[in-house]
């Protein structure tokens, strides 16, 4: 009694209807009869042949019929997108507004989530973080002591190459031949650097590279820029003032835009022990990174157990654990407290704001063509019936309405297109990336958008083809309301409070963050942060730093010069310090300012207590410094004239300075020593305000007669302090744009309704006007109910809002408070936007003639 | 009226053959026995509901019988339409034949 089943099941979907059950019977009986007579096998066979022969002409014959509908499915919804011009110019409009934003944030999201990935070992590198504990804070670096390097693998077997990183050398001057060039982006690293990581080399390889201490490694681009067209490789360069000569041992592709290691050349590690006068045995010492490239079948956790104590075995004088950062994580999830980073660096927090925007974004755009679709319904209903009495079935009326919704997409989704590639550069200005239009055509994202693409035609015609091809045909071809509209009504306003929800949320977080970027930059840091200039001491700057200073100091409109380090910069935190009453036990970090007796006044700082460097004492280098909160950290009282111990050399403290915000406003004021030197590394000069660039000319005519041949390069100290918010700038540019253009899109959908609702009551206007009534009640009839669904949405999104702001605003140590005017301003703006959106429309409603709208044809 | 086509005779007749019995199965067998032709089923009730629609036959569904899974079978019988359209068949068929001698198709054979 069975007949080969898959085979059944195919021919019951192939057959229609009536014929079901007649003709498979007669398949079954043949089959039965053959199987009697031929056996099993032959009957199977005669079977399948069946109903394979018959799958042609089935297929052929439905396809036929498909091609002529979907030409008629077409043809109608040409006519009705042409008919209903507005509905159709909101619905293409923001739905294309919406997939745009969406291929942007793609765009951006692909570009930012692919870093690194281009080394071959890119799973098993890693990078070594080291921590710094104490009983105050606890401080995590990128950084390894430096002996740490040939240890690692002669420590442990699952550790195949370490090698020591670390760039950001700039301004250096570089000889070839008679010319000098200047240039930024040098680094230093062992010669194992290249079997962790797979730079492409265009000459030489990766065995030869860097092996002895005066080879380098160049990137093409720099090899360029100092060779044209010749061979570099074998060629020497002059680096630094001492003309220290080098090799090229190789040179490198350009290194990829997505590479968290930026640099232009490369130098052995050993030539950074001469610069630095370090010793490479060090087990106190980090300035480098360090990353490892692991065994493929070795235990990441067990491996970042067994490293934690790893500095500590070998000197256990020292406080330094250890952990490994994979290098997947380096791009987005690296939260340390201090980081060598020269490229820009991402954020997970923002790919999952984006994401969200984006989505929301679309969200928006679909809820308005749902909206204005199921609106329109009403008119389409007697279309509906008409095509069910001529014996349309419910699934061709639902494959007609997802053919309009789809041709809606497929028309949004090209002009999306043309908007990415004009927003695209605007896009790479707020972002501060260099994507690529053609980045469109790649697999991934062509998949996703096409997939993109498909939900949201399906998505949003979901619902509309359902509800209208549910209408009976008896009902709406009399005239009848179809019973369900109520419900479509609800969902509307459900929609409708969903938007503007989603819009409330987002004007309220640009107006915080923009509040408390404003509240950062004007906040009062205890010290002067304008009219500073911060200069490189280099050359005669560094020799002879009084004379240099007498010279500025008579230039007109210079008050005051102090070398001293960039008080904003990174400043080394130790634990290397000891004062009277010390537990021997515990551990302090404070942060080390240097600077020399001009320092207090060039940045306008206050003394609490004691007094600041002088001039005339010539003992100033054991005398210390400290900040009020440094001061609240070792719990002294009456700190001024108690002794004080900073790396061995004792001395005495002898003044409190007033707090002073040292970094950015993310993180509370530390625990500052201030030591006494007159000569470091950067120039600070204090100018008038007028008369700058006249100033300006004056200081680079002394930077021309003591640094000759150097570039004069210089930055202002606000532009360094304000630079720190420069994420957040960022992000709150972005959000505007976005909070625009959700705003928008959920205006263009009221607006649709508003205008939807107006049409089909403009009897009832016409009645209530021959009756007596005024234009403004009118109006008020018209929009009350829609400010109510806006009210409605204010009271849901207000606490999410205030709730993920706040959230927000923690990261700051100093935040502004989300304040009541704020919300007020926020719900305020909204109702006034909405109410101006719906007036409109009820306005020239409530304006018609009753005549107009009573008469019949 | 419409003169028949080939086909469209060879499945008529073979109803008329079967009368009461002119079902899928016996309409195929009866085809395969009188002309060669095989048809697949799916093919075959397309031409039969041709038949139908242009007025030569009827359908109408039998009772369901066991040997067949439980399933119904869709009986098809002529037309007065359908008959005189095979009477037309016929006498066309023999007029346009008359007069012309076996003697043709020996020559055209060599």
């Amino acid at each position: 009694m069975n007949t080969p089943k898959i085979a059944g099941i195919l021919l019951r979907l192939l057959i229609q209807r009536e014929d079901k059950s007649p003709l498979s019977g007669d398949m079954e009986e043949v089959y039965h009869d053959l199987q009697h007579r031929n056996g099993k096998f032959q009957a199977w066979i005669w079977f399948w042949g069946q109903v394979l022969v018959s799958l042609r002409t089935v297929i052929w014959y439905s396809a036929l019929r498909s091609i002529s509908m979907f030409r008629n499915y077409l043809k109608i919804a040409f006519r009705n997108a042409r008919k209903q011009g507005l509905f159709t110019a909101i619905n293409v409009s923001g739905l294309s507004a919406g997939l745009a934003c969406c291929i942007l944030i793609l765009l951006w999201l692909q570009d930012e989530i692919g870093y690194d990935r281009f080394h071959k070992n890119f799973k098993n590198i890693y990078r070594v973080i080291q921590e710094n504990r104490s009983s105050n804070e606890s401080i995590t670096m990128s950084t390894a002591p430096f002996a740490s390097v040939p240890s690692f693998h002669e420590d442990f077997h699952e550790i195949l190459y370490s090698t020591r990183f670390r760039g950001g050398f700039s301004n250096w001057r570089i000889n070839y031949g008679e010319k000098t060039f200047y240039n930024d982006n040098l680094c230093v690293a062992d010669p194992e650097f290249f079997k962790i990581f797979s730079f492409d080399f265009i000459k030489g390889n990766g065995e030869g590279a860097l092996k002895s201490k005066n080879s380098i490694v160049i990137t093409a681009e720099t090899a360029e820029k100092y060779f044209g067209n010749d061979d570099p490789l074998g060629k020497i360069l002059l680096i630094g003032d001492d003309e220290q000569p080098m090799e090229i041992s190789g040179v490198l592709e350009n290194i990829p835009a997505r590479s968290h290691l930026q640099f232009d050349i490369i130098f052995n590690i050993a030539n950074a022990a001469d610069w630095w006068r370090a010793d490479l045995a060090s087990w106190k010492d980090s300035r480098t990174s360090v990353y490892i490239l692991t065994d493929e079948n070795a235990d990441p956790s067990g491996l970042d157990k067994k490293i934690e104590n790893f500095v500590k075995d070998h000197d256990p004088q020292t406080y330094y654990y250890l952990s490994l950062q994979p290098l997947s994580d380096i791009h987005l999830r690296s939260v340390l407290t201090w980081d060598f980073d020269n490229y820009m660096k991402g954020n997970i927090r923002y790919i999952y704001l984006f994401s969200t925007i984006a989505i929301g974004v679309l969200l928006i755009a679909g809820i308005n063509f749902m909206n204005l679709s199921t609106a329109r319904s009403a008119k389409r209903a007697k279309e509906v019936g008409m095509r069910k009495v001529h014996g349309a079935y419910k699934i061709d009326l639902v494959k007609q309405f997802f053919v309009e919704s789809s041709l809606l997409s497929v028309i949004s989704l090209i002009l999306s297109f043309f908007l990415v590639f004009t927003a695209l550069p605007v896009f790479n200005g707020l972002s501060g990336k260099t994507l690529n239009f053609s980045a469109i055509a790649e697999p991934g994202i062509l998949i996703s958008l096409l997939s993109l693409m498909v939900i949201t035609g399906l998505i949003s015609g979901i619902y509309p083809s359902l509800y209208l091809s549910s209408f009976q045909p008896v009902n709406v071809l009399k005239g009848i309301t179809p019973g369900n509209i109520r419900f479509g009504a609800n969902l509307r306003k459900t929609l409708v409070v969903l938007q503007f929800g989603l819009s409330i949320i987002l004007i309220f977080a640009t107006g915080v963050i923009y509040s408390q970027l404003n509240f950062v930059i004007n906040k009062p840091l205890g010290f002067d942060k304008k009219n500073i200039l911060s200069l490189d001491s280099i050359g005669g700057f560094r020799n002879d730093p009084e004379t240099v200073k007498q010279e500025l100091l008579n230039v007109p409109g210079v008050r005051k010069v102090s070398w001293s380090i960039i008080p904003n910069g990174y400043i080394e935190p130790t634990t290397d310090i000891s004062w009277e009453g010390k537990d021997p036990e515990e551990k302090v970090i404070m942060y080390r300012c240097i600077g020399d007796y001009d320092y207090l006044e060039t940045f306008g700082l206050k003394m609490a207590e004691g007094r600041f460097f002088s001039k005339d004492i010539l003992s100033e280098r054991t005398n210390y410094i400290l900040n009020e909160s440094a001061v609240k950290a070792i719990g002294m009282k009456s700190p001024v004239g108690k002794p004080f111990t900073f790396r061995d050399s004792e001395g005495i403290i002898i003044g409190v300075v007033k707090d002073f915000h040292q970094g950015s406003l993310h993180s509370k004021i530390k625990p500052i020593l201030m030591t006494y030197s007159e000569r470091f590394f950067s120039v600070h000069i204090k100018i008038s305000r007028e008369n700058s660039s006249v100033i300006l000319e004056n200081i680079e005519e002394i930077w021309e007669k003591f640094v000759p041949g150097r570039p004069f390069k210089y930055r202002f100290i606000e532009d360094i302090v304000d630079g720190f918010y420069r994420s957040e700038e960022k992000t709150g540019n972005i959000i505007k744009y976005f909070t625009f253009l959700t705003l928008i899109l959920s205006c263009l959908g009221l607006f649709g309704l508003a205008s939807f609702s107006a049409e089909q009551r403009i009897r009832e206007v016409g009645i209530r006007k021959s009756l007596g009534a005024t234009d403004i009640s009118i109006i008020k009839l018209l929009t009350t109910d829609f400010v109510k669904w806006i009210g409605i949405a204010v009271i849901f999104s207000c606490p999410p809002a205030v709730y993920i702001m706040g959230r927000w605003l923690n990261n700051f140590a100093y935040r502004t408070d989300v304040g009541l005017t704020m919300i007020i301003f926020t719900i305020l703006s909204v109702l006034f936007i909405a109410i101006l959106t719906v007036s409109f429309q009820s306005f020239r409603t409530a304006r018609s003639k009753p005549v107009d709208s009573l008469k019949y044809e | 009226m419409k003169v028949l086509t080939r086909s469209e005779e060879i499945l008529l007749l073979a109803i008329w053959h079967l009368g009461e019995n002119a079902y899928g199965v016996t309409i195929r067998e009866k085809v395969k026995e009188m002309a060669d032709m095989s048809i697949a089923f799916g093919a075959l009730y397309v031409q039969l509901d041709i038949l139908v629609k242009k007025g030569y036959a009827k359908k109408f569904l039998g009772e369901p019988t066991p040997e067949r899974g439980g399933k119904r079978k869709k009986y098809y019988t002529l037309t007065e339409n359908g008959k005189l359209s095979l009477q037309t068949a016929r006498d066309l068929n023999s007029s346009i034949w008359e007069g012309i001698p076996d003697v043709a198709f020996k020559q055209t054979e060599q």
